[in-house]
C-alpha cells in the first residue's frame, strides 16, 4: 500500500500527534488524529488506485461483499481460486459500463483497516470509530465535481461528469476546522446516543452517535501538553522549536507559536544564532528549482528552554 | 380526389395506431434502463519518469509505468539536478489490467495539472502550457501478452489554463493547491487498439516562451472519457431495429404514391426525404468500426445527425407552408418557393459543418488539435457558431410566423363551419382536429427533447457524490429521445401516405353551396394532397 504522509503544517501546534496500537485517551487530539489518519489512508489509496498501482480498485466486485477483508493471508487463497472467473467478470464489466472512478474501494480499505484496530464495545471504541468515519466523510465532502461536454460537434448533448478527491491540504484544512469545533460527550451520553442494537458484531461496524453529525467527538479533556507524560506518549514542549517570524507569509499559529509553546507552558524562549547554507536568488522555472545561488545566511532559531 | 390516410382513417384505427406507436416509444425508454450511462471517465494519475537522454530520438522510445527511475514532484529533493526536458509524464490507458474494447467507440483525454503555491512566485491568472505529447498503441497477443509499443501520434500544442488562488482565506499558503481549469488534450475517433500510452513532456524554453508561466506542478491527471460498451450495444440495437422498419415503410409509402395518377406532391417528397435521412442516420455502419479502424466515425455520426436535423427542420417549414398556402393561384408547389426560409437552415448547417470539419476533421490527422487554442481559431469557431445561431433564430421566427398564420386561417374557417352541411362539417372538423393533433405531437416531441436535454444536464450537474448512483437517467433520456423521433417519423410516413378511399363529400353532397365549394379552381390541381389544403385555399380566395 502507498505511504501515508502528513504535510508539515502542524509543527507549531501545542498538541502532539502519535499513533500507536495502544489505547489512546479519547481526547480532542486523539479524535483529530484518528480522523486525519483515516482521511490520509483514503487519500493515499485513491491516489495509488488512479496510478494503477493497486489492482483491486476500480471494477472490483468483491468490495461490495461484506465478508471481503483486504490484505489478509488466508484471503488470498480464495482469490486465487476464482482468479480466472474474476478476470472474466471484470472484463465484461469494464467493457459494458466502464470502471467506477470513485474512492469507494479506498474508503472500504480505510474502514476495515482502522476500525479493526478499535476492539471492544465501550464508549471509547464507538467514539473512535465515529471519528474514523468523520475522516472518511471529509474526503467525500471535499470532493469536487468536474464535467465535460463531448456530444455532437463537442456540444453538451452528451456530458460526462466525475468527482475527484481534493488535494490533501484542502482536506487537512477542513479537518483543522473540525478540530476547533469538536464536541465533548460524556460516556453516558455516548451510550445513550448510540442507536440501539446488539453489540458490535462485525469488526468494522459503526454506530451512529446521535447529535454528533459530521463532528469530531471526544470524551476527555486534553492533558496539559506542556508537561511530558511518558505513559501517554508525549514529550512536553520543552525543546520544541518556535518561530518569531512576523512576516506576512507567516501563519497565525506560527506567529503566536513562541507565546503558546514556550511562555504559555512556563518555559523561556532561547535564541540561537546559526549559520546555514541556503539556496537563494532562485529564478523559478518549471520544473525544478534550477537557477539558484548558494548563500550563507545567519538565522535565528527559537527554542523553549 | 384522394386525401391522406390521416384524414380518412377512422377514429378507432387511428387510436390503435397511436397506441402501437406509444408502446414502441415506451419500449425505447425501457431499453435505456438496461444500458449503462452513455460515457464514463477514468482518472489516471501520471507516473513521472526520468528521461536520461532527453536529446535522443524519441520516435520509438517509450516510457511506461515500469520505467527505470520515477520521481515524486511533491518532494523538492527528488528533482534536484533534473531539468524540465528530463521529466516524462507517463499515462497508460486503461488502468487495472483492463484493455479497451472496440465497443467503447471513442476516447477523449483531458488534462488536469495540479499546481501548488510557492513562496515568492505569483502565477498569472491565465497560464500558457506547451505540451509535447506522444501517443503509442499496443495490442493484446493471444498468449496474454501485448505487442511492443508503436508510434501513433505526436504533436506539440499550446493550451491555456485559468488558475485562481484565494489568498485571503488560506492561512498556510505554501504548498496549497491552485484552483486550475482542465485542458482538453486529445480526441480519438475510434478505439481500434487495446492499449494506449501517453508520454507527455512540458519543455521549458525561456526565449521561445515555452512553459515560462508554470508554477510548481505536483501531479498531472489525465481524465479519459470513453463511450460505454453497453450503451453502444443498446444504441446499435435500436438502430438495427428501426432501420428495416423505416425502409419498409418508405417503400410502402412510395408505392402508394405511385399508384395514383399524378406526380407526387411536394409534401410527399419532403416526407420521403425525411424518411431517407432517418434511414441514413439509422444505418448501423457502426458495426464496421468493430472490424476496421474508422477514426472518421465521430465526424460521420456528427454529419449524419446534422443532415437529419436539417431535414426535420425543413420538413416543418414546408409542412406549415403547405397548410398556409403561399401559392394562392394554384400554381404547382415546389421547393423553390421556400428558398428564403430554407436558406436559413442551409446557412446554419454549413456553418456547423465547417466548424465540425475544422475541429474533428483536423483531429483525424492530429488528435491533439483543437481550434479553440489560437485566438484566430477561437474567433473563427465562434463566428461560425454565432452565424449558425443567428440562422437558427431566423428559422424559428419564420416557422412561428407560418404556424401562427395556419392557425389564424383555421380559426377564420371555423366560423363558417356551421353554415355547411352536417357531413361536410364533421369531415372538416375531423381534419382540423387531426392537423392540430399532429401539430401537438410535434410540439410535444420538441418540448420533450428540450426537457430531456435540461434533465440530463441537471442530473449530471448534481453536486453531491452519492454512493448509490445506479439509475442511469441520461441513457434512458438518450434512447427515449432517439426512439421518439423514429416513432414520430414513422407516424408521418404512415399518416401522410395517400389514401385510397374516396371523399364522402364527392358522392354524398348535392347541396349547391357544397358543389360550388368542391368545384373551386384550385381543386383541379392534381398536386393538392390534402383536403385541408384545399379548404385553406378556399379561405384565402374568399
Amino acid at each position: 500500500m502507498g505511504k501515508v504522509e502528513l504535510p508539515g503544517i502542524y509543527i507549531y501546534e501545542t498538541f502532539f500527534i502519535s499513533y500507536r496500537r495502544s489505547k489512546q485517551p479519547p481526547n480532542k487530539e486523539t479524535a483529530f488524529t484518528k480522523a486525519i489518519i483515516s482521511a490520509a489512508i483514503v487519500h493515499a489509496v485513491t491516489r495509488n488506485c488512479s496510478k494503477g498501482e493497486i489492482k483491486d480498485c476500480g471494477c472490483d466486485s468483491r468490495i461490495g461483499n461484506p465478508s471481503y477483508v483486504p490484505y489478509t493471508e488466508d484471503n488470498t487463497m480464495n482469490i486465487s481460486r476464482t482468479l480466472q472467473e474474476e478476470i472474466e467478470v471484470q472484463e465484461t464489466k469494464w467493457s459494458w459500463g466502464g470502471c467506477s472512478d470513485d474512492p469507494k474501494y479506498a474508503i472500504e480499505v480505510a474502514k476495515k483497516l482502522l476500525n479493526g484496530l478499535e476492539k471492544g464495545s465501550d464508549a471509547a471504541v464507538y467514539v473512535a470509530r465515529h471519528n474514523n468515519k468523520v475522516g472518511r466523510d471529509i474526503i467525500k465532502d471535499t470532493m469536487t465535481k468536474r464535467c465535460r461536454c463531448h456530444g455532437v460537434s463537442g456540444s453538451c448533448s452528451l456530458q460526462t461528469c466525475w468527482v475527484q478527491v481534493s488535494h490533501f491540504r484542502i482536506i487537512a484544512k477542513k479537518l483543522n476546522e473540525k478540530y476547533i469545533k469538536a464536541v465533548k460527550f460524556t460516556q453516558e451520553r455516548v451510550e445513550k446516543a448510540i442507536i440501539p442494537g446488539n453489540s458490535l458484531r462485525d469488526i468494522s461496524e459503526e454506530r451512529e452517535i446521535r447529535g454528533s453529525e459530521k463532528k469530531l467527538v471526544y470524551l476527555e479533556e486534553s492533558p496539559d501538553y506542556c508537561i511530558p507524560n511518558e505513559a501517554e506518549d508525549f514529550p512536553g514542549t520543552k525543546g520544541r522549536i518556535c518561530s518569531r517570524n512576523q512576516l506576512e507569509q507567516a501563519s497565525i499559529s506560527e506567529r503566536k507559536s513562541c507565546r503558546k509553546l514556550c511562555r504559555g507552558c512556563g518555559h523561556r524562549v532561547r535564541k540561537i544564532k546559526k549559520e546555514v547554507k541556503k539556496r537563494c536568488n532562485c529564478i523559478f522555472a518549471w520544473c525544478c528549482e534550477v537557477k539558484c545561488d548558494t548563500c550563507i545566511e545567519t538565522v535565528e532559531e527559537h527554542f523553549c528552554n | 380526389m384522394p386525401g391522406t390516410i390521416l384524414e380518412n382513417l377512422s377514429g378507432r384505427k387511428l387510436s390503435v395506431l397511436v397506441i402501437i406507436l406509444l408502446a414502441c416509444q415506451l419500449t425505447c425508454f425501457l431499453v435505456g434502463l438496461i444500458a449503462p450511462s452513455p460515457a464514463k471517465s477514468q482518472p489516471i494519475l501520471s507516473t513521472v519518469c526520468v528521461d536520461n537522454h532527453p536529446d535522443a530520438d524519441k520516435t520509438n522510445r517509450w516510457f511506461t509505468r515500469q520505467c527505470e527511475r520515477t520521481v515524486d514532484l511533491s518532494h523538492e529533493k527528488a528533482t534536484v539536478g533534473l531539468d524540465a526536458k528530463n521529466l516524462v509524464f507517463v499515462v497508460q490507458m486503461p488502468l487495472y489490467n483492463a484493455d479497451f474494447s472496440r465497443w467503447q467507440q471513442n476516447l477523449v483525454g483531458i488534462l488536469q495539472v495540479d499546481m501548488v503555491y510557492q513562496k515568492g512566485r505569483k502565477l498569472d491568472p491565465v497560464v500558457e502550457l506547451t505540451l509535447d505529447s506522444r501517443l503509442a498503441f499496443s495490442d493484446k497477443t493471444p498468449d496474454g501478452g501485448s505487442t511492443p509499443w508503436q508510434y501513433f501520434a505526436h504533436a506539440e500544442e499550446k493550451r491555456y489554463m485559468d488558475c485562481s488562488f484565494d489568498e485571503n482565506s488560506i492561512a498556510e499558503k505554501e504548498g496549497y493547491p491552485y484552483n486550475c481549469t482542465m485542458v482538453p488534450l486529445f480526441e480519438l475517433g475510434s478505439i481500434y487498439h487495446d492499449y494506449y500510452l501517453l508520454n507527455l513532456r512540458l519543455p521549458y524554453n525561456y526565449t521561445l516562451k515555452k512553459n515560462v508561466g508554470l508554477g510548481k506542478i505536483e501531479d498531472i491527471y489525465l481524465h479519459m472519457i470513453h463511450m460505454n460498451g453497453g450503451f453502444t450495444r443498446v444504441w446499435i440495437a435500436l438502430k438495427t431495429f428501426f432501420f428495416p422498419i423505416i425502409v419498409g415503410i418508405m417503400i410502402w409509402f412510395w408505392r402508394r404514391v405511385h399508384m395514383l395518377n399524378r406526380t407526387p406532391a411536394l409534401l410527399e417528397y419532403m416526407v420521403m426525404a425525411l424518411g431517407g435521412t432517418l434511414a441514413f442516420l439509422n444505418l448501423p455502419i457502426d458495426y464496421l468500426s468493430l472490424i476496421f479502424d474508422m477514426p472518421y466515425m465521430l465526424l460521420l455520426s456528427d454529419i449524419r445527425q446534422g443532415i437529419f436535423y436539417a431535414m426535420l427542420l425543413s420538413f416543418w417549414l414546408v409542412f406549415a407552408g403547405e397548410h398556409m398556402l403561399i401559392h394562392d393561384n394554384g400554381e404547382k408547389n415546389n421547393i423553390k418557393q421556400y428558398w428564403k426560409h430554407l436558406s436559413t437552415i442551409v446557412v446554419g448547417c454549413l456553418c456547423l459543418l465547417i466548424f465540425d470539419l475544422s475541429e474533428r476533421g483536423i483531429q483525424l490527422i492530429n488528435p491533439f488539435f483543437s481550434i479553440w487554442v489560437t485566438p484566430v481559431g477561437t474567433n473563427l469557431a465562434l463566428s461560425f457558431i454565432i452565424l449558425a445561431g443567428i440562422s437558427a433564430s431566423m428559422y424559428f421566427i419564420f416557422l412561428c410566423y407560418m404556424i401562427w398564420r395556419v392557425f389564424k386561417n383555421i380559426s377564420i374557417k371555423r366560423a363558417i363551419l356551421p353554415s355547411m352541411s352536417q357531413a361536410r362539417r364533421l369531415h372538416y372538423e375531423g381534419i382540423i382536429y387531426r392537423f392540430n393533433f399532429l401539430m401537438l405531437a410535434t410540439v410535444i416531441c420538441a418540448a420533450f427533447t428540450i426537457i430531456s436535454f435540461i434533465l440530463s444536464q441537471v442530473a449530471e450537474g448534481q453536486n453531491k457524490w452519492d454512493e448509490n448512483m445506479d439509475l442511469e437517467l441520461s441513457s434512458v433520456l438518450h434512447t427515449g429521445v432517439y426512439g421518439m423521433w423514429n416513432v414520430y417519423i414513422c407516424a408521418m410516413l404512415m399518416l401522410y401516405a395517400p389514401s385510397h378511399k374516396q371523399w364522402p363529400s364527392d358522392t354524398v353532397c348535392d347541396d349547391g353551396e357544397e358543389v360550388e365549394f368542391s368545384r373551386l379552381p384550385t381543386e383541379a390541381t392534381p398536386n393538392e394532397i390534402s383536403s385541408l389544403t384545399s379548404f385553406a385555399t378556399k379561405a384565402s380566395i374568399e
